[in-house]
């Protein structure tokens, strides 16, 4: 072997992956917990929405029996609850943690345990629910919760306690996927990336785990005050000493809000993603996009209490939120017209990836104008907690968020097997699901003028609910057809789709300059970056920083700002550390549904799985020890 | 051709949405009228929106000329006309809120009407204009036409939300708070209302009724209301069914009995058979449908509080001719 | 650019630990800000509309929390000069600095264990009381945590793992002794002061 072979032969022993089932559990590098977040995620999506099937067939007609209230209740609440805390936030942070290090041009995540364990505990959180409804004791007081509807009096059972469960793992996975990744993209981007040339969808990534970071928190409180609650009897809710029921629904939407803006910016990132890729052209507005990003980011954090329109605040606290809720419509707006401009200039090629891109645009347009209406007091007088929010806050997160993931994962894919998802059943997926969504979706609106309200197990028939219900129905099933024939698309690609290519779009991004699926050492060399679209403005990949150690996993550290390489540090190999750190946060949470002893036990056990995850291993020579 | 029937499909759906009896574009109240005038403006505003970004979206994908060179300083100005446009749209939107959506609200120093939210049906305190307590009654709110009536929403439960969609918008029912609502109704008529915040197993079926009349006919319904039940014969059959069974462990009739359980109480029968409706809106108030609500509740409404009654043929048939007799 | 001869052991913000405490402190600062902001919302709820006089209960003594800030204090001050010493290459005076922080810690929590057990109030009096119990709670089990962390550290350095170059831990254990010491004077000030001032 030539020393060149040589190197590249030691980089794939240092960063193997172990064989076997416990192999498995000890992966921490990226490429691989990427996967596993969306993979799990898409397999949450498509659980959630076979419970919204299940739904819409029990309202397709007045009086029906397919489910009876306290099931119908724990299916709303689970798949409420599914589609918010186990596929829209771990989705797209499984897409930034598989897709930002390639983007950014460093080899790993800065904490790949942290990755193992933030994975391990939502997939416990996400068996914790469903289990829960498997075994008819899943939360069942909506995905928000309201107390006192959820304190022990009203509420005597275990399904609160699992609620509260699930979303403190979800808490604690999305916190410390945020923190990474905001570390990651300050500190390990290419030598020369400065911010000024980031990706928009890595700028979106790290928009969003700032929100996550800062938006978090209020549930946090809000479910370890609801925990107690019902665990030991603390009081914070109790209006009769000194509690208030108004607070929890401030705690839960300054997260709930922003929430939905965390799922929705990396989805626009996808989408200035591939539009320019498929438009041949670089994005128009580039700095617009990315300030409009950041705009909404914090704005976002100013809406909170349109939630809560008709609880009885006064009328000027609700006029500062509602035109707070308007104005957010301008960053979103911008974003729009450079999308437009970009396709306008550009070159279009109708790949599938495009087309998601574009049914977002106009699905996702329409939902964001049924948002500025009930932005307004009056009007959402009538219409909150009606069907009308419900086709809104569907038509804002299936156009604006699962559109353009989906077209993420067929723009990705390639990247993530090295093959290519068949387009012409892509095209089928993406008409029969824009379809059966309009038809399932948009009866909503008339039903919330007709007097429907949210969360109903049924109808009587003279409301005169009956027809549009069944049209939406009929919708719903079109639908889970069109999200069927994604499954089929895999399983046809993987039996026989064709093989990809490095870079089959001609993508401008660095995760494009390596392989299909890529190695786990990514690049053999950090690339010199000199530009926005690197592959698109040199023709290879300028000379780049030498000197790593091949055996031993090590990244560069540039600065902040300018992307000045800084230092070299040394990433952790394959470890079974988080997964004992995530089993131990599991008997904490798990444990406290039953006692809060077991907290207080588990308390130790983190303490004793810390301890080993940081223990130095010897020898304690130069560099050897992480 | 087809294009046609597609869109003549759409408008006929469309305007469906305008049926049905819990419409809030019946706007037989001031804030209920005011609302749906508002939400013209939205939808017009709505529509121009769609159509323009939709036209400018596809268009730009599939226009063939792409020779003619726009660079991006003309896109700037274009992006500018946009933004432009998008704030004086919602300056519009906020302004048409600012104008339109509001009722003249009368200013009333006391209500009369104080609702409660219970665990699935509404419970309804009346009082004079001075404040003095008058009667109780659930599920079936009557009010005169053409009077603004003060309306105090409460809940010892769970949070409700007190919505007649012809008439007003909705106020959520919280524990510990006094929320206030301003009704009146333009013409006489039966408007239904729905809870609409979810409250539990029965959230679904809890509907109540608001019944306008005009001045003097509704000075005879609340004298009547405030009348007892008068006992002086012997106990009938119906009555003593009444008693002896769970019936009056959770249903008060003033001057009968009153329910001994301080929690999960049912609504007040006093004169239950004035109301339309019973078990919350749910069935027309007649000899059948109350039958076999009070033989089998949980088959009708199942999770909700009221037991079943074992009563035969003949104490069940006594029992209906008594209650149809409260009036 | 070669980095080979770069040294691989920067133990501060070029390394990415030291940022990922920060993100820590940041996440838990904003659940204390967000809890204080609950107190005073519940204050101004129950004041305004005269639902419950704030705060309800007899008022804690301050005598143990206020001697607890010096001896937070000490804490933080102590691991400080661990830092110092450690720069040095004194491992072993900085695993006995360690222990004596450890020790002193120790007796906060006794303090606070005495305090808590001797409050006027149980946490299901009313909602201030659930907050004074429940912020104590907290912080409590941060300071055990703080001196669990720290045994380890100590430990370690007895053994000769941290150096004057290699002490990326030392450096991060320190930074959270400041957090954890920094954050319970708000929260001191907000459960103790303020109810006791006439506003």
């Amino acid at each position: 072997m030539n020393p060149e072979e040589k190197k590249i032969q030691e980089l794939e022993d240092t960063w193997i992956n172990p064989p076997g089932f416990i192999g498995w559990l000890r992966i921490v590098n990226q490429t691989n917990i990427g996967i596993r977040y969306i993979n799990t995620s898409l397999i949450f999506f498509f659980m959630a929405g076979i419970l919204g099937v299940i739904m819409r067939a029990q309202l397709s007609s007045p009086g029906n029996e397919i489910v009876g209230p306290e099931m119908f209740n724990q299916i709303f609440t689970v798949h409420g609850t599914a589609m918010m805390f186990l596929f829209a936030i771990p989705m797209v942070e499984g897409l930034g943690a598989y897709i930002v290090p390639l983007m950014i041009g460093t080899r790993d995540l800065s904490f790949p345990r942290l990755s193992s364990f933030s994975y391990f505990v939502f997939l416990i959180g996400g068996i914790t629910l469903f289990g829960s409804l498997f075994l008819k004791v899943a939360p069942n007081a909506g995905w928000f919760d309201y107390v006192p509807l959820a304190l022990k009096e009203w509420s005597p059972g275990k399904n609160i306690d699992v609620y509260a469960t699930v979303i403190t793992f979800i808490e604690i996975s999305a916190l410390a996927a945020a923190v990474e990744l905001i570390v990651t993209i300050l500190k390990q981007r290419a030598p020369g990336m400065s911010m000024a040339r980031m990706p928009v969808f890595v700028w979106s990534i790290l928009v969003m785990a700032f929100m996550i970071v800062f938006a978090m928190p209020g549930v946090v409180v809000g479910s370890v005050m609801l925990a107690l609650d019902r665990l030991v009897g603390t009081v914070f809710f109790d209006a009769s000493v000194g509690g208030d029921s108004l607070l929890w629904q401030h705690l839960f939407w300054w997260f709930g809000h922003p929430e939905v803006y965390i799922a929705f910016l990396p989805a626009a990132g996808v989408v200035s993603t591939i539009i320019p890729v498929f438009c041949r052209r670089a994005l128009y507005g580039h700095t617009a996009v990315v300030l409009s990003m950041v705009a909404i980011g914090i704005i976002s954090f100013g809406l909170w209490v349109h939630h809560m329109f008709t609880t009885g605040i006064p009328d000027q606290a609700n006029a500062f939120f509602s035109v707070a809720s308007a104005m957010i419509a301008i960053p979103s707006g911008i974003q729009i017209y450079c999308w437009i401009a970009t396709l306008w200039t550009g070159k279009p090629k109708f790949s599938t990836a495009l087309l998601w891109c574009m049914g977002f645009v106009i699905v996702f347009v329409m939902g964001g104008l049924t948002g500025v209406m009930v932005a307004s007091v009056p009007f959402d007088k009538q219409t909150h907690d009606t069907y009308f929010v419900v086709a809104h806050f569907h038509y804002v997160l299936i156009g604006g968020v699962v559109f353009p993931l989906f077209g993420g994962v067929y723009y990705w894919w390639p990247k993530f097997t090295g093959k290519l998802l068949s387009e012409s059943l892509g095209k089928w997926n993406f008409w029969l699901v824009l379809i059966g969504f309009n038809i399932a979706f948009f009866p909503m609106h008339l039903l919330g003028f007709m007097g429907m309200p949210r969360r109903v197990y049924t109808y009587l028939e003279e409301m005169q609910w009956g027809p549009l219900n069944l049209l939406s129905s009929i919708g719903s099933y079109i639908l889970a057809i069109g999200f069927l024939l994604f499954i089929v698309n895999v399983v046809w690609t993987y039996l026989k789709g064709e093989r990809s290519g490095n870079n089959p779009w001609g993508a401008p991004t660095l995760e494009w300059a390596i392989e299909s699926p890529p190695r786990n050492y990514k690049f053999v060399e950090i690339p010199q970056v000199n530009s926005m679209n690197p592959l698109w403005d040199e023709e290879t990949l300028l000379p780049a920083t030498t000197g790593m150690r091949t055996d031993r996993r090590e990244v560069l550290i540039t600065e902040i700002l300018t992307g000045k390489i800084q230092a070299v540090e040394i990433l952790p190999t394959n470890t079974i550390w988080p997964l004992v750190l995530a089993v131990a946060t599991g008997v904490a949470f798990i444990g406290s549904i039953f006692s809060p002893w077991w907290f207080v036990i588990a308390f130790f056990l983190v303490f004793l799985a810390i301890t080993g995850w940081f223990w130095p291993s010897k020898p304690w020579g130069e560099g050897r020890d992480v | 051709m087809l294009v046609w029937k597609g869109l003549a499909l759409i408008f006929f759906t469309l305007l469906y949405g305008c049926e049905g009896n819990q419409n809030f574009f019946a706007g037989k109240g001031p804030q209920a009228y005011e609302i749906v005038k508002l939400w013209w403006t939205l939808f017009a505003i709505a529509v121009f929106v769609t159509l323009t970004v939709s036209f400018f979206l596809v268009k730009g994908a599939i226009k063939s000329d792409r020779t003619k060179v726009i660079d991006d300083q003309a896109l700037g100005k274009g992006l500018v006309y946009g933004i432009a446009g998008t704030v004086s749209l919602l300056l519009l939107i906020i302004f048409s809120t600012l104008r339109l959506g509001h009722a003249p609200s009368h200013s009333q120093d006391s209500y009369e009407i104080k609702i409660v939210g219970k665990m699935w049906w509404w419970q309804v305190y009346y009082y004079d204009r001075k404040g003095k307590y008058l009667f109780e009654t659930a599920n079936e709110i009557v009010i005169p036409t053409n009077r603004s009536v003060r309306l105090k929403l409460l809940s010892d439960t769970v949070i409700h939300s007190f919505w007649v969609p012809a008439l007003a918008g909705k106020v959520d029912m919280l524990p510990g708070r006094e929320n206030y609502l301003v009704l009146k109704a333009n013409e006489e008529g039966e408007f239904r209302g729905q809870c609409a915040e979810f409250c539990g197993t029965q959230h679904a079926l809890m509907s109540f009724y608001v019944r306008a009349m005009a001045q003097d006919e509704y000075l005879k319904w609340k004298t009547n209301q405030m009348k007892s039940y008068n006992k002086i014969k012997k106990h009938s059959l119906g009555e003593r069914v009444f008693v002896n069974s769970n019936c009056v462990k959770c249903h008060t009739i003033r001057g009968l009995g009153t329910a001994s359980d301080k929690k999960l109480y049912g609504p007040d029968l006093t004169h239950l058979a004035s109301r339309s409706h019973i078990a919350a809106a749910t069935y027309p108030n007649n000899k059948g449908h109350l039958g076999g609500w009070i033989l089998d509740p949980q088959g009708a409404k199942p999770g909700n509080y009221m037991p079943a009654s074992a009563l035969s043929g003949k104490e069940l048939n006594a029992l209906l001719a008594f209650l149809g007799g409260l009036k | 650019m070669n980095v080979e001869s770069w040294t691989r052991f920067h133990s501060d913000l070029r390394h990415p630990y030291w940022w990922g405490i920060m993100g820590l402190i940041v996440i838990e600062s904003t659940v204390i800000a967000i809890f204080l902001a609950s107190y005073f919302y519940l204050w101004i709820v129950n004041s305004s509309t005269s639902r419950m006089s704030w705060p309800g209960v007899e008022l804690p003594s301050i005598i143990y929390p206020s001697v607890n800030i010096g001896l937070l204090l000490f804490c933080g001050w102590s691991m400080w000069y661990g830092g110092v010493l450690i720069h040095k290459n004194k491992t072993k005076a900085f695993g006995w600095l360690a222990v004596g922080c450890c020790i002193v810690a120790t007796l906060v929590l006794w303090f606070r264990w005495k305090q808590m057990l001797g409050l006027p109030f149980s946490y299901d009096e009313n909602a201030y009381a659930s907050f004074v119990w429940v912020l104590s709670g907290f912080h409590f089990m941060h300071v055990l945590a703080g001196i669990l962390g720290t045994a380890v550290i100590g430990w370690l350095s007895f053994k000769g793992y941290y150096t004057e170059q290699r002490n990326l831990g030392v450096q991060i254990d320190t930074i959270y002794w400041y957090y954890i010491v920094a954050s319970w004077i708000p929260v001191y000030f907000v459960i103790y002061i303020t109810p006791r001032v006439q506003w």
